[in-house]
């Protein structure tokens, strides 16, 4: 479908919501990239992985699932014709794989005495395990239900830390996973009811604004 | 507290020792400030130098000072954001 044909409303709000979820992610990402850089904290930078790959995830969503499908207008009957839609989601389930594993690592990287070369092995050859599973799979609920057990495991580690008190923003690590997964089902389940795809949208652009503004946000000094 | 956040602290205690100093110390003084052991000073100092957060002058007498570079007045300023965005995201 080329845009002015039959082009509707779906399209521009995919279109809107795809950049500007992109933007506040990878600002967080930058934001705490700077923030490693002159700490060189571990968990710091494991957490600004998570928002790399989330970056990624998006930006490879937006532009083979969205771009490609509306503006290469490819003859369904041509055998790449679900290729750019197919490439796109096997990047969007490694990178999400990557970020969920970097979220969790961020929380635990002290209690795990593995070098950070292995570690980052290991998260890669998951990811890549995830992404052979889902093509060869081929079921939705694959990448939904490891993506559960990640951010799940991220919880449940976050809960045990022996934190003196539990701060607010350990909710945003339950929203994150909450977002995160309802974004994926509304991806991965092409018939999802737009409506409730936009709220999905809200809800996730609040969230990231939310954890944007927590990061630039100064204390008194 | 973590070892980590020590780290950390120390980090920001030394560099403070060094601003609250006019920007400028002898490194024996810093010593006896920063109440650490001197082989532990050492290696502080060795990490501070890695990370540009400080650097070496000369007076005139080519007596060795401290002084703080950017990368360590902004550490300084940014130290209390950063350490609360730790807590408060539980890395």
């Amino acid at each position: 479908m080329m845009p002015g044909q039959g082009m509707h409303l779906n399209f521009y709000i995919e279109i809107i919501y795809s950049i500007i979820v992109t933007l506040f992610i990878f600002l967080i990402y930058f934001k705490t990239r700077n923030m490693y850089k002159l700490t060189e904290h571990k968990g710091i930078k494991y957490f600004s992985y998570t928002f790399l790959f989330f970056g990624i995830a998006h930006l490879f969503r937006f532009l083979f699932r969205i771009f490609f499908r509306y503006f290469f207008d490819i003859p369904k009957h041509l055998m790449f014709n679900r290729m750019p839609h197919l490439f796109g989601g096997w990047v969007f389930v490694y990178t999400s794989v990557m970020a969920g594993l970097f979220l969790l690592y961020s929380v635990m990287y002290k209690k795990i005495k593995l070098k950070e070369t292995t570690i980052i092995l290991l998260i890669n050859v998951i990811a890549i395990i995830t992404t052979l599973l889902d093509m060869w799979i081929k079921n939705p609920f694959v990448h939904v239900g490891i993506i559960t057990t990640i951010f799940g495991a991220t919880i449940i580690v976050s809960l045990t830390k022996k934190s003196k008190k539990r701060h607010p923003f350990f909710i945003a690590y339950i929203s994150i996973f909450l977002i995160w997964l309802l974004n994926l089902i509304s991806i991965e389940i092409p018939k999802f009811m737009f409506e409730l795809r936009v709220g999905i949208y809200v809800m996730s652009l609040v969230l990231y604004f939310v954890i944007l503004q927590r990061i630039f946000k100064k204390r008194k000094k | 507290m973590s070892k980590k956040r020590e780290r950390l602290e120390v980090i920001y205690d030394i560099l403070k020792i060094i601003e609250d100093k006019g920007n400028s110390i002898k490194p024996t003084p810093l010593l006896r400030f920063s109440n650490l052991s001197s082989q532990r000073f050492s290696e502080y100092l060795e990490e501070l130098f890695s990370k540009d957060l400080v650097k070496e002058i000369f007076d005139k007498k080519n007596k060795k000072h401290l002084t703080l570079t950017d990368k360590g007045f902004q550490y300084l300023e940014r130290y209390k954001d950063i350490i609360s965005f730790i807590d408060d995201f539980d890395l």
